[in-house]
């Protein structure tokens, strides 16, 4: 599904945030990529959404390789990716229904399919009630269900969390990976970039020790080791 | 398809109305600039005009002796048809001059007893003769002067019309370079404010911009709303223009027309008349200027 082959990212002013970057991701599967702050976690999620490219090397995803995505065709790649980050993104002068459709409407939805999707989506993350407020009448965790709504109204194949729990809680954290990890059981490849070691030692899934743009471990059901 | 284009339209029209304020300012300037262009050009199409009217009046009248031969008029004639800048030379007889005389003085009963105790030929021939381009006369004055015909015409009426054409034609050129070079000062300004209001437009949508691109709208579908709400901004200055030019040439009509009584010609007529083209022009202008601006300031800050 996900295929980094030899990825090396390197920045004008001489910053390397990937040096050989080798792995691969299957369908379905939960991974966690972990490392301290400045690791090349984070330049990872970026270049699987191509927010960014890579400077050598090859990311093959679902058979496309993305190395060098025309800008033309970014739009297509990111509808089959859901994005969830840290700080997230919502419009505040919306509503959450409206937040999550807004997502549908720039993509040229329906209103049709808008009215269905949107209280489909609200429903997993458990919002459903919630509808009709406002993002600042929220807190944290529920906010970040919001953007993970909006992340799945595509039903996309593969989901990327970076730092999703960053600004929220331990409770609230735990209940927002248990979310991702429902999301995962329904068949979307959740790609989690994290430095929770609590987190991940929690869900105990496959984990992608990165440190200085490298990958220092690669386990099937791993543990947070830095 | 469809779908897009109506919200990429309420995404323009809520652009607009978020910034108000700042979508009044860039349209009045915009209006500035339409209006001194649009003055300029008018101008342009009056003095043209002016020009056409008073070159039709003009002519050069050969008077020539009344004891001239007929025979030797018609050859004077037939020299300068030959002439290629020539557009027409109208024969008038001795009877023909009398008998236009006659009509003009028909209510002076006095005058016309007075001409009947004269002889038929008190009267001279003449040939009246008119150009293509009023630039030609010099030439053929000179070639009349010149040839053997000059000493059989009693007098020539080539008087300095052709100064008075230049001199409103130089005024009217220098008019139109001044307004030209205040149109351009205008276009620079609007084109600067224009791409302001844009900027600030996108900063302002910078968090909308940005989910846009993550959720997967096209980049077509993210510019479409800044490049609509230029062309809003061209269309309403557009339209504002047309109509205070409409109101003013309204109102302003009877004395234009009066001052140029016996020319028949009016400005608003000629508007109306060309409506469909000066409409059409001056939509195109604004909505040009505005997208143009538009174009680069989205360019430069909206990085899709």
């Amino acid at each position: 599904m996900i295929q980094f082959d030899n990825v090396s990212k390197s920045f004008p002013d001489g910053t390397v945030a990937a040096a050989n970057l080798s792995f691969s991701i299957e369908p379905g599967e939960f991974v966690s990529i972990v490392g301290l702050s400045g690791a090349g976690k984070t330049t990872i999620a970026r270049m699987i959404i191509a927010e960014e490219k890579p400077t050598e090397g090859s990311i093959v995803i679902g058979g496309w390789d993305i190395s060098n995505i025309k800008n033309s065709e970014i739009p297509v790649l990111r509808r089959q990716i859901g994005v969830v980050f840290q700080d997230f993104k919502l419009l505040q002068r919306k509503t959450v229904a409206e937040n999550v459709a807004f997502a549908l409407q720039v993509c040229g939805a329906k209103k049709k399919k808008i009215q269905k999707i949107v209280p489909q989506v609200l429903k997993i993350v458990g919002l459903e009630d919630k509808a009709d407020r406002f993002p600042d009448q929220m807190s944290g965790g529920e906010q970040q269900r919001v953007v993970i709504a909006r992340a799945l109204v595509h039903r996309p194949k593969i989901l990327v969390a970076d730092e999703p729990t960053g600004n929220i809680d331990t409770i609230t954290a735990h209940e927002i990976i248990d979310l991702l990890l429902k999301i995962n059981a329904l068949g979307t490849t959740v790609v989690l970039v994290t430095h929770n070691p609590e987190i991940v030692n929690k869900i105990r899934k496959r984990v992608i020790t990165v440190d200085n743009g490298t990958v220092i471990s690669n386990r099937k059901s791993g543990k947070y080791t830095l | 398809m469809f779908v897009g284009i109506a919200r990429t339209t309420r995404f323009a029209l809520n652009n607009f109305r978020r910034n108000l304020w700042l979508s009044f300012v860039t349209v009045f300037l915009l209006i500035l600039t339409t209006f001194s262009i649009t003055l300029v050009a008018g101008l342009n199409v009056v003095g043209q005009q002016i020009i056409n009217t008073v070159q039709d009046k003009v002519d050069i009248d050969l008077f020539f002796h009344t004891y001239t031969n007929e025979s030797d008029v018609l050859e004077a004639q037939a020299f300068f048809k030959s002439m290629k800048e020539v557009d027409e030379v109208i024969y008038v007889s001795q009877a023909d001059a009398m008998e236009r005389f006659r009509s003009i003085h028909v209510d002076d009963p006095v005058l016309i007893a007075s001409l009947d105790e004269l002889d038929e030929d008190v009267l001279p021939a003449s040939l009246v003769i008119s150009t293509n381009d009023i630039a030609d006369y010099p030439a053929i004055v000179k070639r009349f002067e010149e040839s053997a015909f000059k000493d059989l015409v009693e007098e020539a009426d080539y008087s300095d019309n052709q100064v008075i054409i230049g001199r409103i034609s130089h005024t009217i050129d220098v008019a139109y370079q001044v307004g030209m070079g205040v149109s351009a000062i205008f276009v620079i300004i609007s084109v600067i404010v224009i791409f302001n209001t844009i900027r600030m437009t996108i900063y302002s949508h910078r968090e909308e911009v940005g989910i846009m691109k993550l959720v997967g709208a096209t980049n077509w579908f993210i510019r479409a709303p800044f490049v609509l709400e230029g062309a809003l901004l061209g269309l309403l200055a557009a339209l504002t223009t047309l109509l205070i030019f409409y109101l003013m040439l309204y109102f302003t009509d009877p004395a234009i027309t009066s001052f140029f009584q016996g020319y028949n010609f009016s400005v608003f007529s000629f508007f109306v008349q060309n409506g469909p083209i000066v409409v059409g022009l001056e939509i195109a202008g604004a909505i040009t200027i505005s997208v143009v601006s538009t174009m680069i300031a989205i360019t430069r800050y909206l990085k899709v």
